[in-house]
């Protein structure tokens, strides 16, 4: 008996999945915030000499004033609860997304562009310009975002290729790199990867790890061709970010913890799973249970949840096998 | 109708993510990246900027990123040390490093340059091969 095709999600499908999305990055952001406000603020004591503006601020002649970079940190915590939680996103999608981007502008801008919040700039900027429109089209704002992430690793794959094909085919220049980052972290007095340091005495661990970087970076565009697909690249590319943390000590968050990867993911079968669980066992706490849910979560933009649970009802990823009988 | 304005739509929004990587030489940006940052072909010999404390006998202590240069980032307190070196601020942020450290057991913060086999430091061969002191301050009493 074959498995259950995995079928493309219905339009209300894409709706629920969009609001689960935006929630998801919206809470990764504001935590983000959140847990690097000390960091953040400390920007305002820094030292002219170290500002190097890009991006959206590269005009800026100087540092802004503390009490206006702190002013506009905190206004992005509040803004970014607001996103999350879908309030007048009209207005608070957009004010986030401008916000976020000119916190995280900012945060690049001392001399060292970091890579660690890019997609989610982008992502949120999309989301943001989407909810902003008065009837956005959920399926097209997720292949959007969908896009947005996929061309992103195809680019750092090019970035690879073009610094020297064959050296990164071979392994060397992972190896040199893994070996050059770890040994920063060393002279710098901060703690490095001990499985690293292990593996750069190994080269022959490196060509069959830099054809998987490469695969995986470059074949990114796979994951839009079949949902089935994706689930296969998003494993692929959070196993690889996982990778970069094991040898580099290097956290990039937002792939790490999946959100990143959210508009590839049916999202949307979450909320019926977890209904399921909880008919399934009623001592469950119904408050726990709404409280990731929501009252409404069948219910999408386009209307009534009943076309959506019909889609859901299709077939599931959650689906548990039939549990033995008392003799199996 | 609707579906040629998406397509239109979902291939500028590509070439907006893409573009930064189309421009040979192109330096890297933020929120739109070239995203260089394992790219490049380092080769086993690597410089790294560095600022240590030496003790009472002369001794090396390794300083953490926090009290290089004010962050928890290794990566920023690395760009941070290069950035003060490339601009001749060396003694300038020695001295701000040695006032981070005043009153512990460190007698001196030197900014440097430290010049490394990467594969071989961690076969064990962890001095440098070659060191270029920038700057030297006394760490003040408290």
């Amino acid at each position: 008996m074959s498995a259950p095709p995995i079928a493309a999600p219905g339009p209300d499908a894409m709706a629920e999945r969009l609001r689960l999305v935006r929630m998801l990055a919206g809470a990764f952001a504001t935590g983000y915030l959140l847990v690097r406000l000390p960091q953040l603020l400390a920007l305002g004591g820094y030292d002219e000499a170290r500002f190097e503006p890009v991006g959206v601020l590269a005009g800026l002649e100087s540092p802004l004033a503390p009490a206006l970079w702190g002013a506009l940190v905190l206004a992005a915590i509040p803004l970014g609860v607001a996103f999350s939680a879908g309030r007048r996103l009209a207005v608070t999608a957009p004010a986030f997304a401008l916000l976020l981007l000119v916190v995280t502008t900012y945060r690049n801008s001392w001399g060292q562009v970091f890579h660690t919040e890019n997609l989610l700039v982008l992502q949120v900027i999309v989301l943001a310009v989407a909810l902003a429109l008065p009837r956005p089209d959920p399926a097209f704002v997720i292949r959007l975002l969908a896009l947005v992430t996929v061309t992103t690793y195809v680019v750092s794959g090019v970035a690879k290729l073009r610094s020297g094909a064959w050296d990164w085919v071979a392994g060397d220049t992972l190896r040199d790199q893994v070996a050059y980052d770890n040994l920063r972290k060393a002279t710098l007095g901060a703690p490095y990867s001990p499985l690293g340091a292990w593996a750069v005495g190994h080269a022959w661990i490196f060509p069959p790890l830099a054809v998987a970087t490469l695969a995986v970076e470059l074949g990114a565009p796979l994951a839009l061709v079949r949902p089935r697909w994706a689930l296969a690249w998003v494993a692929c590319a959070w196993t690889f970010h996982l990778g970069v943390l094991a040898l580099m000590a290097i956290f990039f968050p937002y792939p790490l913890l999946g959100v990143a990867f959210a508009p590839l993911l049916p999202l949307e079968r979450i909320p019926r799973w977890l209904r399921r669980r909880r008919a399934r066992d009623p001592a469950r706490s119904p408050l726990r249970y709404r409280s990731i849910v929501g009252p409404t979560s069948a219910t999408t933009a386009s209307g009534s949840g009943g076309a959506a649970a019909a889609a859901l009802r299709r077939g599931s990823w959650f689906k548990r096998p039939p549990r033995p009988g008392p003799g199996g | 109708m609707r579906r040629g304005w998406q397509s239109l739509l979902a291939a500028a929004v590509v070439l907006v993510v893409v573009a930064p990587a189309l421009r040979p030489d192109a330096p890297d940006g933020y929120p739109l990246s070239t995203y260089p940052m394992f790219a490049a072909d380092r080769g086993r010999e690597v410089d790294v900027a560095t600022a240590v404390g030496l003790d009472g006998d002369g001794n090396v202590v390794r300083l953490d990123p926090e009290t290089i240069a004010d962050t928890d980032e290794v990566v920023l307190a690395a760009a941070t040390v290069w950035q003060a070196i490339g601009a001749g601020a060396e003694a300038r942020l020695c001295a701000e490093i040695a006032d981070r450290v005043a009153g512990g057991s460190l007698a001196a913060v030197e900014v440097r340059g430290e010049t490394y086999d990467s594969i071989r430091y961690f076969d064990g061969e962890e001095s440098p091969a070659e060191v270029v002191t920038h700057a030297r301050c006394a760490v003040p009493a408290r």
